[in-house]
């Protein structure tokens, strides 16, 4: 299978993201990873696009993003660590809503039903 | 691999990268203060995951560059997430050179600033005093220099000696801890009400209005806690921002 980036994650990022801080707080290399190992190594999302869409998201209100305090034995700078709001649930759940009518309109069209 | 910190050629190669992203963005100094950590933060993380499984740091910072990818589209993206108030305010936005950031330097700015923002407040006070007595006050302008002079005595003094003792340790690294963050929030909310303190006392002075003493006295007192404790802080920040500029303004991001 080919990797899946750039426009084609475009519209879908925003819940991606939402999606992978659900599973608890990441700071932005950590986001990177997560939505990696979810994808299989298919999925391949640049720095230019996540940062950019993270801070989007802050805000909107939907991500809040916290100095990491203290290097918990860690080297290099501090990292701003993101963390999912009650408008950021409910922006997750919005976005899967709208991803499942997605699936369910166009993939019959294309004659590859879910 | 060994367990090494980042070596100074690789930080500087970082910072490099962080810069020529960061510095064409049309967006205020606190927010590409933050997008320089952010970033930085980012490639020190990929650089230490990476590493071992590298050969060399010098492998590891490659490779950590080439998954940081080109600045310039980074600069164009992170470009379409600075709000528009942020684009506004970054053009009315005094920002501060290497040059300019000496105690007389940041005193001079200071000075224009608080003077202009206690002129403004006043104003305002004076009009809506003046609509909700119907009469005209004493000059505002006495008004106004009761309190640049209050500014002056109270504050200015606090805040050179504070930025000179900044200037001595500025050899040593100092860290802006939660309480600081906190402390310089609270600070920066008494500065605000200070031209309403000054008003206050200078009614009082004035014998326009009849104070009573209960409530004079805590504009007093917080005037006298608040303004050299804003100087202390005011002062560090300074020092702080003068390291900052100066290490980020000396890199050479032209290819």
């Amino acid at each position: 299978m080919s990797e899946i980036s750039g426009d084609l994650l475009r519209g879908h990022l925003d819940a991606l993201i939402l999606s992978v801080l659900e599973r608890g707080d990441a700071h932005g290399l950590e986001v990177l990873n997560r939505l990696e190992q979810s994808g299989c190594g298919l999925l391949k999302l640049k720095e230019g696009s996540l940062y950019p869409a993270l801070h989007r998201l802050e805000a909107n209100g939907a991500l809040k993003a916290v100095w990491e305090e203290g290097d918990h034995g860690r080297r290099g700078a501090r990292r701003r660590i993101y963390r999912l709001t009650p408008r950021g649930h409910r922006a997750l759940a919005k976005g899967r809503a709208q991803w499942t009518q997605f699936v369910a309109v166009v993939g019959p069209i294309l004659g590859a039903p879910a | 691999m060994n367990d090494t910190a980042i070596g100074s050629a690789v930080e500087l190669r970082f910072k490099v990268a962080v810069e020529r992203a960061v510095r064409p963005l049309a967006a205020t100094f606190a927010r590409k203060r933050m997008l320089r950590e952010e970033l930085l933060a980012h490639l020190h993380s990929v650089y230490y995951d990476v590493l071992a499984d590298c050969s060399s740091p010098e492998e590891a910072c490659q490779r950590a560059l080439a998954r940081f990818g080109n600045p310039r589209e980074l600069t164009r993206e992170l470009q379409h997430s600075v709000p528009r108030s942020d684009r506004l305010l970054c053009k009315a936005q005094w920002t501060p050179r290497p040059a300019d950031l000496t105690p007389w330097g940041i005193l001079r700015w200071n000075l224009v600033f608080v003077v202009g923002f206690n002129a403004i407040m006043f104003a305002i006070i004076s009009v809506l005093q003046w609509l909700e007595i119907g009469r005209s006050q004493p000059s505002p302008l006495y008004g106004l220099s009761v309190m640049a002079l209050c500014s002056l005595v109270v504050f200015y003094p606090f805040q050179l000696l504070a930025m000179r003792l900044g200037e001595l340790s500025l050899g040593q690294h100092l860290v802006w801890n939660r309480w600081d963050q906190e402390s310089r929030r609270l600070l920066l909310a008494a500065s605000a009400c200070f031209p309403i303190w000054m008003t206050l006392i200078y009614w009082g002075l004035a014998g326009e209005l009849t104070i009573p003493w209960s409530l004079l006295w805590p504009a007093y007192l917080s005037g006298l806690v608040f303004g050299p404790m804003l100087a202390v802080v005011q002062g560090r920040r300074f020092i702080e921002d003068r390291r900052y500029i100066e290490q980020w303004a000396a890199l050479a991001i032209e290819d």
